[in-house]
């Protein structure tokens, strides 16, 4: 993984959390869109994207989120989010409508 | 040490004669010293002098010496022996501290004495037993060239036994001491410390002189002295202490004087040997028990302090934009090593993990907790973790690893490029910014119960935007702690000093530490400077080219970032224009160029209070109108969102992107 982005998934007993630290834009999509679906696909139970360590997300990070939410819709699944209230990137999730999208969590899982 | 160097030495063609030469004729003139204190005429002397040099001689030169002392000893008892005598008493003299020499490297003497062991295997091996060998040579030699009756063998060995025994036990050290007050001569030795010794022995002087010219027995009033000596001075006291006495009461023995006056001369000598011995014996053990116990002490001292070292990082970590400095100071008294540690983990190419912390209590257990935990908490903070979620982890190990252990960590996460800082305190003291202006204050905030003292900790969070050029300092309470002034006074007073203090963080650090700290801590303390790149004339104008792809897309950002962040720019605002403007860096990356190799370029400045930015590129590309959903994150929607006017003007020579955006600078912090 490059240096830019630490993907980290961890499976628990209830679900599936997938941590995305540092900055995802153009440059890492790809690499990080790989390690979340290596990890999510064959998962069960609730699936949590913790972007609480993300500092930077461009429009393709968001493209990103939107795919696996309607990968897992489709499979009658649901996508949970956590981002910190106060965090940058939280504008950006709310300016392209993903708040409003997918489940958002109230704390840290 | 000295001998190797000295055989080493090619151009020492005559080190070797003269040294023979030297302890040749210092033992001749130990020799005759101890013939003057013979107590009658010449035969009978109750102490030997020669056979302590001879000693030191072989330990220190080897024993191809031999000659010297053969020589030296022969020429000695020319004095009172015919040659053939004087030859074979010279073996025994000469055979008796070779053989004490060789059992005493054999048992692993250390000629400091400074242990019980060494103090035990010269009085016993090194004195009583070798000398066996010159008293029964010398004795038999006198009696086979008739000098001595047959019925006189028995006292005449026994004299020389205890004669050449006496002078191992108390001319050997002494010369030993010597050399050890030559080291100490250049170290530094405090003006009290000589004053002290100086009194010590002039009074140890005065009461044996008294003593033994006294008609009372008053001889053991010298004994608690010399004790004295020797637990304050060691045996660099004890020794020069001994002989010192050994050579007043020999000489009053002499004389017939004071507690000698009319005793017989077995009385005498009896009398002498057994006072030299207590001496002797009083002055070693004491020495060697009391310098055995504070290396103890020492000794454990220095094993927490090294674990408690080499516990805390070796070398800071590299990192760019950020100049650092670390302090961790033992306290000064012996025993209290204590648990604190600092940080610096480099969790990517622009963020920085800072950790300050104290485990609770002291010594190695203390020291060795505190390297547990410390390896946890960096694991966790690999693993990406935010602060208030790795010592929430980091909380489950210590419970784990010692339900009783507590300690106090401070985690923070730095970026650089951006000054912002997020931290989780668990129970630790905040963290202070000082600022470029010269103002200081606390961080409060993200704060909790410290680790350890409940199973589930509520661990919170706390942000802070440090201004270029600014300063964050993490510290343990014992820079703080005193127990006559408040805790609130010293924070209050580390404040003004840091915010008065020099900008360099390690003159900063020792500023600090010298300050709060003038007589050195009681506790031991840790501390953590790091301070952002100062900017002293934040460039107005930014211009950039890079290469039109996406790996180039990343670095562009963050010079951009960097700039806005030099240019004191709000963050909140400084991140939505990164935002708007990385978004069209991708639009020109993807739209932009084919297969073909271009670049684009950046252009920003700010005017009054607006902040313009272009980004160039060769290629055509269309921009979605308005009317276009913006459903699935689209770069062109989140421009237009985010700044105030977005203008593109595509041409066949390229497509520029003009973004404009009214900004604030920020308000430093404090």
């Amino acid at each position: 993984m490059d240096d830019l982005a630490r993907v980290q998934i961890v499976e628990g007993d209830d679900g599936t959390i997938v941590r995305i630290a540092g900055e995802v834009d153009i440059s890492n999509v790809d690499r990080v869109r790989q390690e979340i679906e290596s990890g999510v696909d064959d998962a069960v139970g609730r699936h949590v994207i913790d972007l609480s360590e993300t500092t930077y997300l461009d429009s393709s990070g968001i493209r990103l989120l939107f795919s696996i939410e309607e990968r897992l819709r489709a499979r009658g699944r649901v996508l949970y989010l956590f981002v910190l209230g106060d965090a940058p990137i939280r504008r950006i999730l709310d300016l392209a409508d993903l708040t409003s999208r997918v489940t958002m969590l109230a704390s840290q899982p | 040490m000295r001998t190797i160097a000295i055989r080493g030495d090619p151009g020492g063609r005559w080190e070797v004669p003269l040294r023979l030469l030297a302890v040749a004729t210092g033992y001749y003139l130990a020799a005759r010293l101890g013939l003057a204190l013979a107590v009658v005429g010449n035969d009978v002397t109750p102490l030997w002098p020669p056979t302590g040099v001879a000693l030191v001689a072989f330990l220190a030169f080897g024993p191809p010496t031999w000659p010297a002392i053969a020589v030296g000893a022969f020429a000695a008892n020319l004095t009172s022996s015919p040659p053939l005598a004087a030859a074979g008493i010279a073996v025994g003299n000469t055979l008796a501290p070779l053989t004490a020499a060789y059992l005493l490297r054999h048992t692993g003497l250390r000629t400091q004495l400074d242990r019980v062991r060494d103090a035990l295997a010269i009085v016993f091996v090194g004195a009583l037993g070798a000398m066996v060998i010159s008293a029964t040579i010398g004795s038999t030699t006198l009696l086979l060239a008739d000098e001595i009756e047959r019925r006189d063998f028995l006292e005449t060995w026994s004299v020389w036994w205890t004669g050449d025994a006496m002078g191992v036990l108390i001319v050997a050290p002494f010369l030993w001491s010597l050399r050890s007050l030559a080291v100490g001569r250049r170290s530094n030795i405090r003006a009290a410390r000589v004053i002290e010794a100086c009194s010590l022995f002039a009074l140890l002087a005065g009461s044996c002189l008294v003593a033994v010219y006294s008609e009372h027995e008053m001889l053991f009033v010298t004994l608690p002295l010399l004790g004295g000596i020797a637990w304050r001075f060691q045996q660099r006291g004890a020794a020069p202490a001994g002989l010192l006495v050994s050579l007043i009461v020999i000489s009053a023995a002499a004389r017939d004087a004071g507690p000698f006056e009319g005793e017989t001369l077995l009385g005498q000598m009896v009398f002498l040997h057994t006072f030299n011995a207590a001496v002797a014996f009083t002055s070693f053990f004491f020495a060697a028990a009391v310098t055995e116990r504070r290396h103890m002490a020492e000794r454990q001292h220095r094993v927490a302090e090294t674990l408690q070292r080499s516990l805390l990082p070796e070398r800071l970590p590299h990192a760019a934009d950020v100049a650092l400095a670390t302090r961790y100071i033992p306290a000064t008294s012996e025993v209290a090593v204590g648990g604190d540690w600092y940080d610096i983990i480099t969790l990517s190419e622009n963020r920085l993990g800072l950790v300050i912390g104290d485990v609770a209590g002291h010594g190695i257990g203390s020291a060795a907790t505190m390297g547990h935990i410390r390896m946890a908490l960096r694991a966790y903070a690999l693993e990406a973790l935010g602060p208030a979620q790795a010592l929430a982890r980091l909380n489950r190990v210590i419970r784990e690893l010692n339900p009783t252990a507590m300690a106090t960590v401070l985690y923070a996460h730095l970026e650089p490029a951006s000054g912002r800082v997020r931290f989780a305190s668990a129970g630790h003291l905040p963290p202070l910014v000082i600022d470029t202006r010269a103002a200081a204050s606390y961080a409060n905030g993200g704060r909790s119960v410290p680790l350890g003292v409940a199973a589930d900790i509520e661990f919170q969070e706390a942000t802070v935007q440090l201004p270029a050029g600014a300063t964050l300092v993490l510290y343990t309470d014992g820079l703080i702690e005193r127990r006559t002034e408040s805790i609130d006074d010293r924070l209050e007073l580390l404040r003004r000093i840091a915010a008065a203090g020099p900008r360099d963080v390690d003159e900063l650090c020792d500023r600090v530490v010298n300050t709060l700290l003038p007589d050195g801590p009681s506790d031991d303390v840790a501390l953590l400077a790091v301070q952002l790149c100062a900017v002293a004339s934040a460039p107005d104008r930014l211009s950039l080219r890079a290469p039109a792809t996406p790996e180039s897309v990343p670095a562009t950002r963050h010079a951009i970032s960097r700039w806005l962040f030099q240019n004191q720019i709000d963050s909140e605002q400084a991140f939505e224009v990164l935002v708007a403007a990385s978004e069209a860096c991708a639009n020109a990356v993807q739209h932009a160029y084919g297969i073909a190799e271009g670049t684009i370029e950046i252009d920003a400045y700010i005017v009054g209070d607006e902040l313009v930015i272009t980004i160039r590129d060769r290629g055509r590309w269309r921009v979605p109108d308005r009317s276009e959903p913006t459903y699935g994150g689209n770069g062109v929607m989140i421009m237009r969102a985010l700044m105030d006017a977005v203008d593109v003007a595509s041409s066949a020579a390229g497509t520029e992107v003009c973004l404009r955006r009214r900004v604030e600078v920020a308000v430093p912090h404090g």
